[in-house]
């Protein structure tokens, strides 16, 4: 299986790359509860065909809230992906939002949840999964906690977009030594723990594109492929971006 | 009234019509936002707009634009850091700068990139919702040229036109529909720039030659411009389809 899913299933096995990755999504969530005034939170990958692999979940409500959604075949996880946009539900008790999903509210109130907030992974056409978060006690988001989960769902969205599998190969340990002191909040594998305004910019995307077509890979794969270079050369990635849309630059299989 | 002031406004009614038509139907924000810019820069005489939307997260993000040559782009995305569309956001004002001197004085880094490329009178007007600003519209004049108070008023009727057509005509939970609104547009601008990539290269073009193949044949196939760009830039569709060449043409 393709993508982050096929490569989520491997993860157990590849005990160095892929396990960073993991490592760097927990320590995500795990952060999660601490930065957003939520009880706990489960991260999934999904792919279009309905397959889901969760990737963690930081205590036993959310991870029931994930495996119902998985045996419902429904939920507001799966319609944060699918749909492309925050699923909110601040009271799952009020009628009106039930009405949505009976079958989950109902179970997601016996777990204990009281209000539910799925986010979708995603950036444009690379759509990895959904990061699903709940509190015990109902309430809204405010504008701020609302930012920050939207961040947390940008961070994950890119450490597992880099997620280093099988086709990729390992990455080249000397290359990741001399990266040791950690200049950009990068952790040792190149993955983006915090962040930072070159996931919003347009060249990139741009490049991802470029790349893709000329190398017949899939987006994800591209920009993974991009933060690699840009990571071992010791370059920012919108510099790298930008000499490959001006095909300065052209990198190779 | 004079025949350009009545030409003007045949034009303004007929965009008017054409922009409350398209909300009235299922739309695609992406397309709506860059006929929007285009329709400013014709009736404004305009050398470039573009259209910014908060991402909730607080940074603005480019919707749209005039052009999509990436230095262009890019001076909307430092905006970020300085610049009109900052301002405008941060107090809900409309933020006017005619001379190089006052641009160079407020934003110097902004002010560089904009004589780089050209362009001189900058305004920038809020995208105002109730009590929030969500957005900016930013317009630019060549010199010697500054907007007239009836220029600044159609100028921002387009922003309140913008504002309108992120909520729709749907009645939901507010705030629920206003963020799935903003991410959605915000995704579908994602997208894209990732099929700009896929077409720029399978066509061998420009990142502005490749958007316009695009809206082309959205437009010419009844096609919404977001659900191509995801065929597209998803592998989904080949690009052969779009551009009528084999790869290594």
């Amino acid at each position: 299986m393709d993508g982050p899913v096929g490569r989520a299933e491997e993860g157990a096995h590849h005990a160095s790359a892929s396990a960073r990755v993991w490592a760097s999504v927990r320590a995500l969530c795990a952060s999660t509860v601490h930065t957003v005034p939520v009880t706990g939170v489960a991260a999934a990958v999904m792919t279009d065909a309905g397959h889901a692999v969760r990737v963690h979940a930081t205590d036993e409500v959310a991870a029931r809230l994930d495996e119902v959604q998985f045996e419902l075949g429904e939920g507001p996880a799966r319609e944060a992906f699918g749909n492309g946009y925050p699923v909110l539900m601040a009271d799952i008790g009020d009628p009106a939002t039930a009405g949505r999903w009976p079958a989950f509210t109902h179970a997601a109130r016996e777990a204990g949840a009281a209000a539910v907030f799925a986010f979708p992974l995603h950036l444009g056409a690379i759509q990895v999964g959904a990061l699903l978060m709940y509190r015990t006690e109902p309430g809204e988001l405010d504008p701020a906690a609302f930012a920050e989960a939207l961040r947390i769902a940008d961070s994950i969205t890119y450490v597992l977009v880099n997620l280093v599998g099988p086709t990729l190969g390992e990455p080249d340990r000397s290359a990741m030594a001399a990266h040791d002191t950690d200049p950009d909040g990068e952790g040792p594998m190149g993955v983006l723990i915090e962040p930072d305004d070159t996931m919003y910019r347009a060249v990139v995307h741009q490049a991802a594109g470029m790349l893709s077509a000329q190398l017949g890979v899939s987006l994800d794969e591209a920009l993974a492929r991009l933060r690699a270079h840009a990571f071992a050369e010791g370059e920012s990635l919108t510099d790298v971006a930008r000499a490959v849309v001006t095909r300065t630059l052209r990198l190779g299989r | 009234m004079t025949d350009t002031e009545q030409d003007r406004e045949r034009r303004l009614a007929r965009a008017f019509v054409r922009l409350a038509d398209t909300l009235t139907s299922g739309f695609d924000v992406a397309e709506l936002f860059d006929d929007l810019v285009g329709t400013c820069v014709d009736l404004l005489s305009l050398s470039a707009a573009g259209l910014m939307l908060t991402d909730q997260r607080g940074a603005l993000r480019v919707m749209a634009s005039s052009s999509e040559k990436t230095r262009v782009l890019e001076l909307f995305e430092l905006q970020n850091d300085q610049g009109p569309c900052l301002d405008c956001y941060r107090t809900s004002e409309i933020v006017a700068a005619v001379d190089e001197a006052d641009q160079a004085a407020r934003w110097p880094a902004f002010a560089t990139e904009a004589r780089a490329l050209g362009l001189g009178p900058v305004y920038a007007l809020p995208m105002r919702l109730r009590q929030q600003t969500i957005g900016a519209l930013n317009l630019f004049r060549t010199y010697p040229s500054a907007l007239s108070d009836v220029e600044l008023d159609i100028g921002q009727a387009m922003a309140d036109v913008a504002t309108i057509a992120i909520l729709e005509h749907r009645a939901r939970l507010a705030d629920q529909h206003l963020a799935e609104q903003l991410q959605t547009a915000l995704n579908s601008r994602v997208t894209i720039e990732q099929a700009k990539g896929v077409i720029a290269e399978h066509a061998r073009v420009d990142m502005e030659a490749a958007f316009a193949i695009l809206r082309d044949h959205a437009r010419s196939n009844n096609l919404r411009l977001t659900e191509l760009a995801m065929a597209v830039a998803s592998r989904q569709l080949a690009p052969s389809v779009i551009t009528g060449r084999a790869a290594g043409d």
